[in-house]
């Protein structure tokens, strides 16, 4: 990983660790969860590892809340025995770099976010075929349940935002699912499951963010649902889902911070 | 070969005699067992047979007295087999003694209707072609792709229509690998072939077999076993080059009787491959060493060729390899982690029968092909830390055809053959087959001037998937019409003769898709169709009379079309899944030009000039509105040259060769970032024969990329530069 000075962009220190994907703050560190099967922590004075644990294997993506650091544990490269040593994701206290809990949920579990309440909500991708992707809703006791069809999820505190982008190419003829929607976190209802109907929508949406100062809806694509190597673009809603600007981007825009 | 108290000279390639020491003209001179024939006959120059004096070394006596008691067996054998070649008679002044073919007639390349390279190892000497990528790159309308380092896959695709339509034959029959659909052509050294020939659209000869009709064929032909006239001959060769690479080879041929010759070889290959490079990161320039990339290999060979009663020819070829190798990958920034090993074992056994039954001339063989591979990944990321692709491929081929000839009419009929296998520990489709059935109807008018050539091919196979859906079957129906003319001939000063030919070629070619384009899992598709191929082209064949001091002048130069339909590409569903579907329509145009003159200032001195140079104008026509719309496919370079020069002398001979390419890019799109610079790369060699008797020595040092050039084939994997080539090698 690179540390860049975030007004100049210029390279601060490079932290190795073994096949980094995803990365987060808690506590007055940095997480990182690497393909190895392990959590590195980060010391953000010395840019130094100063601790990792081990979480199960290929853990994906992370979140923090609170406290704790929220990794969805995927078990990627097992796809010939479906996934069979994921469908979890495992709690860590940030302060002793310890897992406290191992949270049962869907097949391959990848994106997190959180919501006000301190909700986490998990992706379960599911096996790119016959098994469709799931949001999966994680309580503060660390109950989990199914919460709707979706391959993405964005919050913005008090609305989830889910994207369900979903092919099954092992059905004859091929079935295809393309929808937006909204959801109250307060009682986990649906707010409408026709959002950005309408507005000029992208063609390949790979992902949905919210910017945390205004409420934006983001929804990166790429050029085209079978064009890969082309570059994409990112779509901007606002938070009722009307259409504000389409930008251009480079190949296959897969995130955006904030 | 020896009769007491008299001895038959063979032809000679000295330029003087070694008993008289006079000087034996060009005409007379050819290397024995190459070239169009190699027949048995009296020095014309000397009035009365000459013994030939040898001095061995007495190492050299004990080993061939060893290796004739090991060959004792074969000869009582070998002895019972009648021989139906008379015994020269003391000759007469006006009669040749009875001769004995040693091989078939090969066509000349320069009477083809068809674009015909032919490239001998004698020739690639003079242009400094040390290994397989640099006859590739000698051949016009080659694109080459070539991952860098001795053990690096190198695939070629001739005129943008890509590697999965070019057929690679060895010893006359196609080298398969339904797996993947391409082969890896790093596996074949130039040490165990006699020629390497490349022929676009057609065979050369009429009666072939039916799979070695492909849109482009390139066929490597194996070191005959020809003992040049002595019991046992042979050849050692050891070769050491830069970052740790080793290479000793060994050839024994025998011919135990008349009709009988046999040939063992075994070669062994070691590389490091760590070479260094220069890799430029943003606006950071770094200097970092290729790792993990250590690979070696090891393989026999066993070859038998009979001639039967009736004159009928029969080869048999029995071969193992062995090829184990460390894959460095891509290069990763700030990473040199290399967990990925590939190891690999194939058998082969063959065999090839040609003869004429009255007027009729019969061609049949048969093959069995074992390939074994083993993908190895070892990453604490997988289940068990590693992960592991085992496949096995297994080929039943067999071939049979008939020709008549009529004349200057001549047709033919061949069959084809085959079922493949494949098995993998893959948790799908890890059991299937495909069986193919193909035939080819072919007719020839072969006059003076004019020469014409038509064929109708008939495809048909079935699929087979032992517990899941099988892929589509295939059947098609393919013509081929190629057409020549000689627009002129005329004799030159010295008595040479000068010719200028015109040639046309339509072709329409298919390839159906590879195991792994229908069953890979989470890649493959069972619905695939084939891809189509049409191919129109036109050419001109110029050569100049030969004459002393110009013995050799000619210029082709050819133009083409072609059109690619049901592409088939790998299309990503998202970062995770990708599938192969039929999309996408390719054009390609193109011109290729070569040149290959030869001027000899004086005796015994001669410049020795090639050259060839092709254009590529390739667009996807798939749909307009797409980003690749009308842009060059990837990795296709709009111009490229390749030309040597040598220069042979009584002291040392000299080459110089250069490779140019234009730049290309690493994706149809051109997406900014993705532009592959131009390059060229120089190479220099020095070579001297030595005669020590009977054995010859010829010493060989290279220095490739000259010039330290940094460049790329393929994205993100770095080229070698600056390196050095040393070979020596005892014929004996």
């Amino acid at each position: 990983m690179w540390v860049l000075d975030r007004q100049t962009l210029s390279i601060k220190a490079m932290v190795q660790t073994n096949e980094p994907e995803g990365i987060c703050a808690a506590e007055g560190a940095v997480f990182v969860s690497n393909n190895d099967g392990y959590v590195s922590r980060i010391d953000t004075t010395t840019f130094s590892v100063t601790d990792h644990v081990a979480v199960g294997p290929n853990p994906a993506q992370m979140v923090a809340v609170g406290k704790y650091v929220y990794v969805s544990i995927s078990d990627g490269y097992n796809s010939n025995n479906q996934y069979a040593n994921g469908f979890k994701v495992a709690k860590i206290d940030a302060q002793s770099c310890e897992v406290t809990s191992q949270i049962a949920v869907g097949m391959n579990p990848g994106p997190l976010c959180a919501d006000n309440q301190g909700n986490v909500y998990v992706v379960a991708r599911g096996n790119y075929g016959d098994i469709a992707p799931a949001v999966w809703k994680i309580h503060t006791n660390d109950a989990a349940f199914y919460f709707c069809e979706g391959s993405d999820v964005a919050c913005n505190g008090s609305t989830l935002y889910v994207l369900n982008n979903y092919t099954n190419w092992y059905a004859n003829p091929v079935v295809s699912i393309l929808t937006y929607a909204a959801y109250d976190v307060a009682d986990g209802s649906c707010i409408t499951d026709k959002l950005l109907e309408g507005q000029p929508q992208p063609e390949a949406p790979t992902f949905i963010r919210v910017n945390p100062r205004d409420g934006n809806v983001y929804v990166g694509s790429n050029a085209s649902s079978n064009d890969y190597t082309s570059p994409g673009y990112l779509y901007r809603y606002d938070v009722d889902g009307k259409f504000v600007a389409k930008y251009n981007a480079g190949v296959a825009p897969c995130s955006i911070i904030f | 070969m020896r009769e007491r108290g008299k001895v038959l000279w063979e032809r000679t390639s000295q330029k003087t005699c070694r008993v008289c020491h006079k000087y034996v003209p060009r005409r007379l001179r050819g290397e024995p067992g190459h070239g169009p024939l190699s027949i048995l006959f009296y020095s014309g120059r000397h009035s009365a047979p000459h013994r030939a004096g040898v001095v061995r070394p007495y190492a050299m006596r004990l080993f061939l007295s060893i290796v004739r008691c090991l060959t004792a067996a074969l000869c009582c054998w070998c002895s019972s087999v009648p021989t139906a070649v008379a015994q020269p008679r003391v000759p007469r002044n006006d009669t040749l003694p009875q001769a004995v073919v040693r091989e078939w007639s090969a066509r000349d390349p320069r009477r083809s209707n068809t674009p015909q390279q032919v490239l001998r190892m004698q020739d690639l000497a003079r242009t400094g072609a040390t290994d397989m990528t640099a006859v590739l790159r000698r051949m016009a309308g080659v694109n080459l792709r070539d991952y860098g380092g001795a053990g690096g896959l190198k695939t070629v695709s001739v005129r943008g229509l890509g590697a999965a339509h070019t057929v690679v034959t060895y010893d006359g029959l196609a080298v398969g690998d339904a797996r993947q659909g391409q082969t890896d052509l790093s596996r074949f050294t130039l040490e165990e072939l006699s020629r390497v020939t490349l022929s676009v659209a057609d065979a050369a000869d009429l009666l072939a077999p039916v799979r070695n009709l492909q849109a482009a064929t390139l066929s490597l032909t194996p070191e005959s076993s020809d003992t040049a006239g002595r019991g046992l001959h042979g050849r050692l060769t050891m070769m050491q080059a830069s970052f740790g690479t080793y290479a000793p080879s060994l050839r024994l041929t025998a011919q135990p009787s008349a009709r009988l010759r046999m040939g063992l070889s075994s070669h062994y290959f070691y590389a490091r491959n760590d070479y260094p490079f220069t890799w430029q990161n943003g606006l950071l320039t770094t200097h970092e060493r290729r790792t993990h990339s250590r690979m070696q290999t090891a393989g026999g060979k066993a070859d038998l060729h009979a001639t039967d009663r009736g004159g009928g020819q029969w080869d048999a070829l029995v071969a193992y390899d062995d090829d184990r190798r460390q894959l460095p990958g891509q290069v990763i920034l700030y990473t040199d982690k290399g967990t990925e090993q590939l190891d690999e074992r194939r058998a082969l056994a063959q065999l090839r029968m040609q003869r004429y039954a009255g007027r009729v001339r019969l061609m049949a063989a048969a093959k069995f092909d074992y390939h074994e591979s083993h993908y190895a990944d070892v990453d604490a990321q997988y289940p068990g830390g590693r992960l592991e692709q085992d496949y096995r491929q297994r080929e039943w081929y067999a071939t049979a055809g008939a020709a008549r000839r009529w004349g200057a009419w001549e047709a033919a009929y061949a069959t084809d053959l085959s079922l493949q296998s494949l098995n993998s520990n893959q948790p799908t489709d890890h059991d299937v087959a495909r069986q193919t059935w193909l035939q080819a109807l072919s007719l020839r008018y072969g006059g003076e001037k004019f020469s014409a050539t038509a064929r109708l091919t008939a495809h048909l196979d079935w699929n087979e998937n032992h517990g899941s859906d099988a892929a589509r079957n295939a059947r098609r129906l393919s013509p081929a019409l190629t057409a020549g003319y000689r627009l002129a001939s005329w004799r030159g000063h010295e008595g040479g003769r000068g010719e200028l030919r015109a040639r046309i070629l339509y072709k329409e070619s298919f390839r159906v898709p590879t195991f792994t384009e229908c069953y890979y899992y989470h890649l493959g598709s069972q619905k695939l169709r084939p891809e189509l191929a049409r191919q129109l082209g036109l050419g001109l064949t110029l050569a100049l009379p030969a004459s002393e001091h110009f013995p050799l002048a000619e210029l082709t130069a050819d133009g083409y079309y072609n059109r690619i339909d049901d592409r088939i590409s790998a299309i990503p569903y998202n970062l995770y899944v990708w599938r192969t579907e039929n999309i996408g329509q390719t054009n390609v145009g193109g011109a290729d030009v070569v040149l290959r003159a030869e001027y000899a200032p004086a005796r015994r001195h001669s410049l020795l000039l090639s050259a060839n140079y092709s254009w590529q104008r390739g667009a996807d026509r798939t749909r307009r509105e797409s980003q690749s719309f009308g842009k060059q496919p990837a990795y296709m370079p709009q111009h490229a040259l390749t030309a040597s020069l040598a220069y042979e002398n009584p002291w040392v001979n000299l080459s110089a060769a250069v490779t140019a390419v234009s730049e290309r890019w690493s994706t149809n799109e051109h997406v900014a970032g993705t532009r592959l610079a131009p390059y060229h790369e120089w190479s220099f060699g020095l070579y001297r024969q030595f005669d020590l008797g009977e054995c010859r020595l010829l010493l060989r040092a290279d220095l490739r990329n000259a010039f330290d050039r940094q460049y790329e084939v393929v994205r993100r994997y770095p080229m070698p530069g600056r390196s050095y080539r040393l070979s020596a090698s005892v014929t004996f």
